[in-house]
């Protein structure tokens, strides 16, 4: 096979270990940015930028508002996930639950996140 | 305005092929949204990415460019803005990836395409960041990053095996279709 390419491998070592390495230094990455946060933890919906609500992942039920029709979230065993979206792409539902800091669940097409807090963002109580 | 055309390469040839790599790249995204479903969330196999990197290989860089646009565009028109500025935003990002690496080092196909996903993947992630405005859309990222490793090594694959045909079938001799 003639052409200018021809030097070009499907795969060699060098490269495999390149792979692995960038995975392995990723993932540290994001062992380190994601620290698990223990105590209380509350989700926070917001769509197209704006906090919807803050609720607590203690209480379990399923919740819907009006501002995100079609859109129920459940909260069960302190973890949250979204049950059902009419949005039809489902990435969101397929997230699946989420129950620690940093983890998040993501609806494009309606801008919907949900997030995760610690305890540590933001006072309990304010005293005065 | 440069010429998008490769030197010794007629028009009309230029027209059937960037028409034809298109025309691929839409039916192949069209084809993996149906079994996209059964991975975890937000990952794809990013088969249309095959086709830019023929391009990028088989024709050239305007034209590989101009091909991600298109992409674009065809999502764009079938799954909403959304998706399109997302497919725009991943798709830059692996073309200059993909890009440069073939250009400029002989690193192994399958690299070049881990590579290229893993761009693709983050650029998605930066364009979700401005779009949603909160970094948690990086708690997608290792997730996406270890499937852009699979789908990158069967792109790779797939790339490889399919660029002789490529040449040999439609771009006559290859020298000629690269500037």
């Amino acid at each position: 096979m003639e052409n200018k390419d021809g030097g070009r491998k499907l795969i060699c070592k060098r490269d495999i270990f390149i792979i692995v390495l960038l995975i392995a230094v990723f993932c540290a990455v994001f062992a380190v940015w994601r620290k698990t946060g223990g105590g209380a933890l509350t989700a926070v919906i917001t769509a197209d930028k704006d906090v919807i609500d803050r609720i607590s992942l203690d209480k379990d039920g399923d919740i819907e508002y009006p501002e995100l029709p079609g859109v129920i979230f459940r909260v069960e065993n302190g973890t949250v996930r979204i049950l059902q979206n009419d949005c039809g792409v489902l990435t969101c539902v397929r997230t699946g639950a989420i129950s620690r800091k940093g983890e998040a669940i993501i609806c494009m097409p309606k801008k919907i996140v949900v997030e995760i807090e610690g305890e540590s963002e933001g006072p309990d109580v304010v005293l005065r | 305005m440069t010429e998008l055309k490769p030197k010794g390469v007629s028009a009309a040839r230029f027209v059937a092929v960037m028409g034809l790599l298109f025309a691929v790249s839409a039916a192949l995204n069209w084809l993996e949204s149906l079994f996209s479903a059964f991975l975890p969330a937000g990952m794809r196999v990013g088969l249309s990415n095959i086709v830019i990197m023929a391009a990028i290989l088989c024709v050239n860089l305007p034209g590989a460019l101009l091909l991600t646009v298109l992409k674009a565009g065809f999502v764009f028109l079938t799954r909403g803005a959304v998706a399109g500025v997302m497919s725009l935003c991943g798709g830059l990002a692996a073309f200059a990836v993909t890009a440069v690496l073939f250009r400029r080092t002989k690193a192994s196909y399958i690299l070049i395409s881990v590579l290229g996903a893993a761009a693709h993947s983050l650029g998605q992630l930066c364009a979700a960041r401005l779009i949603l405005g909160t970094m948690s859309v990086f708690a997608y990222a290792p997730v996406l990053m270890a499937g852009s490793a699979a789908a990158g090594v069967v792109t790779g694959i797939v790339l490889k095996a399919v660029l002789p045909l490529l040449e040999t079938r439609f771009l006559e001799a290859r020298g000629k279709m690269r500037k």
